[in-house]
């Protein structure tokens, strides 16, 4: 895999929260699903800049979602995994496999 | 059902660095879990909220730096910024004149320097967006310098009032120009 395609670790948890979310991704539910399994504390501006660049290498996509009056009238902003994000999620996943085989037990993943 | 409002000092923090694309999905993203949270203690809510924001800040601005051309952005903040130098003293002397006295760093000179930041900011945001943030924190720059500065005339109060008000009065001459280019389209 080219160097250029390895995930960062935000990119790779949150490429991972939007395979977990499935059609309920946005940026709350993005932040909450990694905050919930890892215990990282994140602000939503680090999620958004991460989902926008993540857009920009064409990974993700965005739709605009339903307004709601909890959300002050403001529509959602609803991402999903785009082919070329699975390709760089599977490779990333791949390569920390491969470094983390013949490891000691506490150091793989599996 | 009613939902409470949240708070609106926060709220206009972050919209007004927020680039357009990412504002309603980020605000109302915050509205809803603040919504959440106030159910259970609007205490902890309010501080969770502005907790998220203060942290949000840095983040969104460095996506900003590394998205938009950074050095243009510079270059026309900084041009911006000579006019507002050139106007400051252009509208000290025509009110000098208009009242009969030498210009002075009073009442009048503070109408004066942030009206002209206010055009300023007009200025670098149709020119170029977020030119009207950069010529904010270019403003608390130099107050900054110059009340440090111990051959400074000024006194500190006059300081201080652009402190405080220059980076506003940059940012409401930026919104007026948005709000101009929206009303255009």
């Amino acid at each position: 895999m080219p160097r250029g395609d390895l995930l960062g670790s935000l990119e790779h948890l949150v490429l991972l929260a939007l395979v977990r979310l499935g059609d309920d991704a946005y940026g709350m539910t993005v932040r909450r699903e990694i905050e919930e399994r890892t215990g990282r504390s994140l602000s939503i501006g680090a999620v958004y800049a991460t989902l926008d660049r993540l857009e920009t290498k064409l990974y993700v996509s965005s739709s605009t979602g339903e307004a709601t009056a909890a959300r002050g009238g403001r529509a959602k902003r609803l991402f999903r995994i785009e082919g070329r994000g699975e390709q760089a999620l599977a490779a990333s996943q791949s390569a920390i496999q491969q470094m983390t085989a013949g490891l000691p037990r506490r150091w793989r993943t599996t | 059902m009613t939902h409470p409002r949240v708070p609106a000092l926060p709220t206009w923090l972050l919209q007004s660095i927020l680039p357009h694309r990412d504002r309603d999905g980020m605000l109302g993203d915050l509205s809803e879990e603040y919504s959440l949270r106030s159910s259970a203690s609007i205490v902890t809510a309010r501080r969770w909220y502005w907790g998220q924001v203060w942290r949000s800040i840095p983040a969104v601005l460095i996506a900003r730096i590394r998205r938009d051309n950074w050095p243009l952005t510079m270059v026309v903040a900084l041009g911006v910024y000579v006019l507002v130098g050139v106007l400051n003293v252009v509208g000290g002397l025509l009110v000098a004149r208009l009242l009969g006295a030498p210009i002075a760093t009073d009442e009048s000179g503070v109408i004066v320097g942030l009206t002209a930041i206010a055009i300023g900011g007009f200025v670098a945001a149709r020119l170029r967006r977020g030119a009207a943030g950069v010529l904010g924190g270019l403003v608390v720059i130099v107050a900054v310098v110059l009340i440090a500065s111990p051959r400074d005339p000024a006194p500190l109060w006059y300081q201080l009032i652009f402190l405080v008000l220059g980076p506003l009065a940059a940012h409401v001459g930026g919104t007026v120009a948005s709000r101009v280019r929206l009303h255009r389209r």
